[in-house]
């Protein structure tokens, strides 16, 4: 097929590219995909922030129902589990499929005892941002002295 | 390399200056059926004002940014910043003023109709 040709002829030369660029130390890498571990990282890819009075999580999650998404905290050890649904129609004629589908778990030890009653959950552009205030033992307090 | 001859130069400039920490390719899944082609790719992080669609010469481009909420002390980083970037020359069997496309939940759906004469016909044959 015609069609199939030129997207492989892309290919091709989206190889090349990589490959050039990778040679020369550039920071050019094609997404790691899905369900992967290479390079001892899990999926989602995550960034933790800690902050005074709570810690903040932010995961990739492209094109996730986050009904289906589930979000547990036990103890210092975040969870995230879903699954992403294979999208498009099957009978179609594929050209590449390179976007992975399957179901993912990743547990996060967290840095400081948290508020698990408190722990709220946000996904916005593929992004999910899980807020966990501290524990009021895990903050830091301030001591007033008493002068006399 | 240095950082300010990776940022994208356009008219809408995309980077605004911004450190971008990592270009990656989006993972793309391109399927077709009788009437068009559908591109889907991830673009997690990206809003709509950050990306840029165009088609230049049968040349289809996708240039998105993700901005990364900041650093700091205490702060554990698996993803920066990242620019995505990635090209696809286009058969010219398709009608590049129909494209349509769709940005939900930092998933990219391009749909790319095709032309009326690239698209399967089924002829009657009629019996005497």
């Amino acid at each position: 097929m015609a069609m199939l040709n030129l997207f492989q002829e892309m290919e091709n030369m989206q190889r090349e590219m990589d490959d050039l660029f990778r040679g020369i130390g550039f920071g050019r890498v094609p997404e790691a995909s899905f369900a992967t571990t290479a390079g001892g990282r899990g999926y989602p890819s995550v960034n933790l922030r800690e902050e005074e009075d709570h810690l903040s999580v932010d995961a990739r999650l492209p094109g996730i129902d986050p009904q289906a998404l589930e979000i547990t905290v036990m103890g210092n050890t975040l969870t995230l589990a879903g699954e992403r649904h294979r999208a498009g129609e099957e009978n179609a004629t594929w050209h590449r499929r390179e976007r992975g589908a399957g179901r993912f778990l990743r547990a996060i030890d967290l840095p400081a005892v948290v508020d698990v009653e408190a722990v709220g959950a946000d996904y916005q552009d593929g992004i999910l941002t899980v807020t966990l205030p501290k524990a009021a033992s895990a903050r830091p307090k301030r001591i007033a002295i008493k002068a006399h | 390399m240095s950082d300010k001859d990776l940022n994208i130069q356009k008219e809408n400039e995309l980077t605004e200056g911004r450190r971008v920490d990592s270009w990656l390719s989006p993972a793309v899944d391109i399927f077709e059926n009788e009437e068009k082609l559908t591109l889907v790719a991830d673009l997690p992080g990206v809003a709509k004002e950050r990306l840029n669609l165009g088609i230049d010469q049968g040349i289809l481009t996708i240039e998105a940014l993700a901005p990364a909420s900041g650093g700091g002390a205490g702060s554990y980083r698996e993803f920066g910043t990242t620019g995505y970037h990635r090209r696809f020359q286009l058969p010219d069997t398709l009608d590049f003023d129909q494209v349509g496309a769709d940005l939900k939940d930092g998933v990219l759906t391009v749909t790319l109709p095709k032309t009326a004469a690239a698209r399967p016909r089924r002829i009657e044959v009629t019996v005497h």
